[in-house]
C-alpha cells in the first residue's frame, strides 16, 4: 500500500488534533501572558469540560430527548461555563489571595489538580463514558472515508480562534485584556484598570477555552478522570516552544505539533514521541527560553 | 594620594537594542581617590558600573582592575579580587538575622573562631550593634543601607563602589553615612554615582560627569564648578536637574577631603 | 540562622542526636503494622530531607526529583537482579547513578530560573519516567519487578526480610541523611544556600560563586533521593514505574512543606503525618489524592512554613536550623 493515503490520514488526524491542541494551549497561554502564573490544573478544566459534557448529554437523554444533536448541543453550550465557574472560585478563593506570586500559585494549582481530579474520581467513578457525536456523516476521500464530525470540529475551532483573536484585536475587552498583558502597573495607574477583574475573567476564560476544545474532543475520544494529563503536557509543549506570551507562535506551534504528532506516531512508537517530545520543551527553555516567537528572555 | 589606576574602564559601550546606553566611556581610578560619578537620569551611570563590578557584560570595551583584564570575569570572581559593591536598591538578606548578613560577607575571609569578634567588630564600626539580634528584614530602610555597607566592606574591598548610596535616606541619616564613608575613604578606594551633590562635595575627590552615555567631563570639584560644558547640560533641563545644575554652578558650600 | 545568638551551640546538636535515638527507643513499643510504617517513612524522608536542602534552604522548586529516586531505585534492582551485584555494591551504583543523573540535569537546568526551572526539572523527569516505560524489556515498565530477599550485605549476613533489622538500616540511613542535612546546613554552605534564597545578585557580589552553591545543593538532593530510592529497593523487595512519577516529586515538596520547609527535622515530621494522613483516608476513599491537594492549598493558604517552620520563625529558636 503506497504512502499517500496513509499520509492524507495522519495530516487531517494532525489537523483535527491541532485544532483541538490550539483551544487549549490559548487557554493556558493567556493565563500565562496576563497573569503570568503557570496554570498546573489546566488539564484538569480541560478534563471537566468532557466530563460535564457526558453529564449533560445524559440528563437529556434522562429528560427523554433522544436526539444526540440536541444533546450534544445543550453539552457544547453548558459544560464550558460549569468549568469556568470552577475556574472563577479557584481564582476567586485562591490566586487571588496568593497575589499571584508564582511560586505559592504554582503549588496551589498542583494542589487544585489534585483536587478536581480526584473530585470528579468520586463523583463520576474511574470508568470512560461516551457522548456520541451530534451527527454521522461521512466525508469520501476516494481511499477513505473520514467523520464528517472531525471536519466540523476543524472549522469550528478555527472560527472560535479567529473570535477570539478579532475579541483581543478589535473590542475593549480586548484591549483592556492586552494592556493589563503588557504592563498590569501602567493598566493599573493611567488605564484605570481593575487588573482584578481583568484576572478572573482571562483565568475563567482561560478555563472555558479548554472545556470546549475537550467538548469538541469527546464523542471521538469519551470522557476520563485522568484525561487532562496529556492534553496539559501537549499545551505546555506548544506555549514554551511557540513563545510565551505570543499568540500566533502558539497557534504555529499548535499546528506543527498536532500535524507532527500524527506524522510521528506513524513511524515512531508513541512514547518514544513523548519522550522527544519532553525533552525538546525542557531544551528548548534551557537554550532557547524565548521559543520560537516570543520576547527575548527578561 | 598615589597615581596607581586600580580601575581602568575602556572604551565601554553598552547597547540595549537600538538604545545606547553607554557610549565609548573610557575612565581611570587612581587608589586612594573618591571618584563620583555624577549625571542626570537616563545618562548610563549605573549601566557603567554594573560592566564595572560585572553585572551586565558591555557590548565592547574592556574593563581593568589593578592592571589586570577582568572583562570576562563574573562578579564572584570580581569580589574576590577586591571589589565591594553597594546597590541602588539595597539589598540584604531579609529572612536571615543581622549577625548572619555579616557572617555570609566574611566568612571567606575570617576563619570561624574568630568570627563571632569580627562580626561583633563590624557592626560597631556602622553603628548597628543595637541591632544584631534582629532579622535584617525588619529593619528600617536607613539601617538596611548601614548593614549593607558592613557587608560590602567586610571583605576589605580594595575598590567599594557605591549606586546611589543616599537615595531614601533622610537629611540625618544622609549626614551620618557621609561621614562613614569618609572615614572608609581613607582605607579604601571609592566610585560613587550620586545624585546628591551636597553628598558629591563633601566626599569627592575627582568628579566624572556622564551625558546621555558619554563622558562630558572630568575633574576636580572645583573644575567641574566652573565647566561650561557641565553647566550647558545641565541648565533648562528636567526640574530634577536644575538642582544639580544650580549646586554645580553656586559652588556648594562643603568642603572637600585634601586631594 | 534566624539571627539570634549564635552561642546555641549545644541545645541544636543534641536535639538532633536525640532524635533517631528517641524513634529506636519508641520501636520495640509499636505494633507490627507500625513498625514496618516506621521503616518505610524513615527512608522516605531521606528523600524529603535531600529535597528540602535544594527547596527549602536553597529556594529552588524543582518538580522532578522523583527522576533520582527512580535512578537509585532502578540502578539498585537492576543492578542486584540483572547484573548480580552484591546489595552494598548495587546500592552504592544506584545512588552513584542518581547523582550522576542530578549533575547532568542540574547543569542543564540551573540555567534557568523561577518558573522554567520548575517546568525544566518536571520535563526531565517525565522523560525519565516514560523511558522507564518505553524500555520495558529491561525495567518490566509499569509492573515493575519484584527483588528476592536480601539475605547476605557485603559479605555478612544481613537479613533485609526481617522487620527488625529493616528498621535498624532504615534509621541508619536517615540518621546519616540527617547528620549531613545537619552539618551542611549549620555551616558556611547552608548559609550561603538561604543567602541564595533571599538574593542571589547580593550573594554573588559577597563574592560567592551562586551556581557552584545551587549545583551542589542540587547534586546533594539527587544523591539522597537515590539512595533513598536504593534503600527502598533492597529493603521492600520491590522496583516500579510509579516511584518515578510526577506524584513522589509533588509527595516530596508537599513532606517538606507540611513540616516545614528550611528545617532540618521538618521532612521527618511532615513524611510521618501526611504517611499517616493518606493511610488513614485511603481506608475511606480510593481519591486520597485529594487530601494532598487539599493540604497543598490549605498550606500555601494558611501555613505556608509548615510546622517547624512556623514554631522556628514566630519564637526564633535558633536550636531548630
Amino acid at each position: 500500500m503506497d504512502l499517500g493515503p496513509f499520509l492524507l490520514l495522519a495530516t487531517l488526524e494532525g489537523l483535527l488534533m491541532a485544532a483541538v491542541l490550539a483551544l487549549t494551549a490559548l487557554g493556558l497561554s493567556l493565563v500565562f501572558g496576563v497573569l503570568r502564573i503557570v496554570n498546573v490544573a489546566h488539564g484538569e478544566f480541560y478534563m471537566l469540560g468532557a466530563v460535564s459534557a457526558w453529564w449533560i448529554a445524559s440528563l437529556v437523554g434522562q429528560a427523554g430527548i433522544a436526539s444526540p444533536a440536541i444533546a450534544f448541543l445543550a453539552a457544547l453550550l453548558l459544560a464550558p461555563p460549569i468549568a469556568g465557574l470552577v475556574a472563577f472560585l479557584a481564582e476567586r478563593l485562591i490566586l487571588r489571595r496568593l497575589d499571584y506570586r508564582p511560586e505559592p500559585t504554582i503549588v496551589a494549582t498542583i494542589g487544585l489538580l489534585y483536587m478536581i481530579q480526584q473530585g470528579v474520581l468520586t463523583l463520576f467513578g474511574p470508568d470512560a463514558r461516551p457522548v456520541q457525536a451530534p451527527f454521522d456523516w461521512r466525508l469520501d476521500l476516494y481511499w477513505f472515508g473520514w467523520s464528517g464530525y472531525k471536519v466540523a470540529v476543524i472549522l469550528f475551532a478555527v472560527m472560535l480562534l479567529l473570535f477570539v483573536r478579532w475579541v483581543l484585536t478589535s473590542t475593549r475587552a480586548g484591549l483592556v485584556m492586552r494592556a493589563t498583558e503588557i504592563d498590569t502597573e501602567m493598566a493599573r495607574a493611567v488605564g484605570g484598570i481593575d487588573t482584578r477583574r481583568v484576572y478572573g475573567a482571562v483565568f475563567t476564560l482561560g478555563a472555558m477555552l479548554a472545556a470546549v476544545a475537550a467538548v469538541l474532543i469527546v464523542p471521538i475520544q469519551q470522557a476520563h478522570y485522568l484525561m487532562g494529563l496529556d492534553p496539559l503536557l501537549l499545551s505546555f509543549i506548544v506555549v514554551i516552544v511557540g513563545g510565551l506570551g505570543s499568540l500566533r507562535g502558539t497557534l504555529v506551534a499548535a499546528l506543527l505539533i498536532g500535524l507532527s504528532d500524527g506524522i510521528v506516531s506513524v513511524f515512531f512508537a508513541p512514547t518514544l514521541a513523548k519522550i522527544l517530545a519532553t525533552l525538546l520543551v525542557a531544551l528548548v527553555l534551557v537554550f532557547r527560553p524565548q521559543g520560537l516567537f516570543g520576547e527575548a528572555p527578561r | 594620594m598615589s597615581t596607581t589606576v586600580l580601575l581602568e574602564a575602556q572604551e565601554l559601550t553598552r547597547r540595549f537594542g537600538g538604545l545606547v546606553a553607554v557610549d565609548d566611556v573610557s575612565l581611570a581610578v587612581t587608589a586612594g581617590e573618591v571618584r563620583a560619578l555624577i549625571g542626570s537620569n537616563g545618562a548610563g551611570k549605573s549601566t557603567l558600573v554594573a560592566m564595572l563590578v560585572g553585572r551586565l557584560r558591555p557590548t565592547s570595551g574592556r574593563v581593568r582592575f589593578d592592571g589586570r583584564d577582568v572583562t570576562g570575569l563574573p562578579p564572584a570572581r570580581r569580589v574576590a579580587l577586591g571589589m565591594g559593591y553597594t546597590f541602588q536598591i539595597t539589598q540584604v538578606f531579609p529572612e536571615l538575622g543581622v549577625r548572619d548578613n555579616i557572617t555570609v560577607a566574611l566568612q571567606r575571609h575570617v576563619p570561624s573562631v574568630e568570627r563571632d569578634a569580627a562580626v561583633a567588630a563590624a557592626l560597631e564600626r556602622f553603628g548597628i550593634a543595637a541591632l544584631a539580634g534582629r532579622r535584617a528584614g525588619e529593619l528600617s530602610y536607613g539601617h538596611r543601607r548601614l548593614l549593607e555597607l558592613a557587608m560590602a566592606t567586610a571583605g576589605e574591598p580594595r575598590l567599594l563602589m557605591l549606586d546611589e548610596p543616599t537615595q531614601g535616606l533622610s537629611d540625618d541619616e544622609i549626614e551620618g553615612f557621609v561621614g562613614v564613608v569618609g572615614d572608609l575613604a581613607a582605607r579604601t578606594t571609592v566610585l560613587l554615582i550620586e545624585h546628591n551633590m551636597d553628598v558629591v562635595m563633601a566626599l569627592a575627590t575627582r568628579i566624572s560627569v556622564l551625558h546621555e552615555g558619554r563622558l562630558l567631563a572630568e575633574g576636580t570639584p572645583a573644575e567641574i564648578r566652573a565647566n561650561a560644558d557641565v553647566q550647558h547640560a545641565y541648565l533648562g533641563t528636567s526640574t530634577s536637574d536644575d538642582s544639580l545644575a544650580d549646586r554645580v554652578v553656586a559652588g556648594a558650600s562643603t568642603g572637600k577631603p585634601g586631594s | 540562622m534566624s539571627g539570634a545568638s549564635p552561642r546555641s551551640g549545644v541545645v541544636a546538636p543534641l536535639l538532633h542526636l536525640a532524635v533517631p535515638l528517641a524513634i529506636a527507643a519508641l520501636y520495640p513499643f509499636l505494633s507490627e503494622y507500625h513498625q514496618g510504617n516506621a521503616a518505610r517513612i524513615l527512608v522516605l524522608a531521606v528523600f524529603a530531607t535531600g529535597y528540602n536542602l535544594l527547596f527549602g534552604y536553597t529556594g529552588l522548586l524543582s518538580l522532578g526529583h522523583a527522576l533520582y529516586l527512580g535512578a537509585g531505585l532502578y540502578g539498585t534492582g537492576l543492578a542486584v537482579t540483572n547484573l548480580g551485584l552484591d546489595p552494598a555494591l548495587a546500592f552504592l551504583l544506584g545512588t552513584g547513578l542518581a547523582g550522576l543523573v542530578s549533575l547532568v540535569v542540574g547543569a542543564l537546568a540551573l540555567r534557568t530560573t523561577g518558573v522554567a526551572f520548575m517546568i525544566v526539572t518536571m520535563m526531565f523527569a517525565q522523560a525519565g519516567y516514560l523511558s522507564i516505560l518505553h524500555w520495558n524489556r529491561f525495567t518490566r515498565g509499569d509492573e515493575g519487578f519484584v527483588i528476592p530477599s536480601v539475605r547476605r550485605v557485603a559479605g555478612v549476613a544481613l537479613d533485609l526480610g526481617d522487620p527488625d533489622i529493616r528498621f535498624a538500616v532504615a534509621l541508619a540511613l536517615y540518621t546519616l541523611a540527617l547528620g549531613i542535612a545537619y552539618g551542611l546546613v549549620r555551616g558556611d554552605i547552608g548559609r550561603v544556600w538561604l543567602a541564595l534564597r533571599d538574593s542571589e545578585e547580593r550573594v554573588e557580589l559577597l563574592g560567592h560563586d551562586p551556581v557552584r552553591h545551587k549545583l551542589l545543593a542540587f547534586v546533594v538532593s539527587g544523591v539522597m533521593a537515590g539512595a533513598a530510592g536504593g534503600a527502598y529497593a533492597l529493603l521492600f523487595g520491590y522496583v516500579g514505574a510509579s516511584f518515578a512519577t510526577i506524584q513522589y516529586s509533588i509527595l516530596a515538596l508537599l513532606w517538606v512543606l507540611v513540616g516545614g520547609a528550611a528545617t532540618v527535622l521538618g521532612p521527618l515530621l511532615g513524611t510521618a503525618l501526611m504517611f499517616y494522613l493518606v493511610d488513614v483516608v485511603s481506608g475511606y476513599t480510593a481519591a486520597w489524592l485529594f487530601v494532598v491537594g487539599a493540604v497543598l492549598v490549605g498550606l500555601v493558604l494558611l501555613a505556608p512554613r509548615g510546622l517547624l517552620g512556623t514554631l522556628q520563625y514566630r519564637y526564633r529558636w535558633s536550636w531548630l536550623p
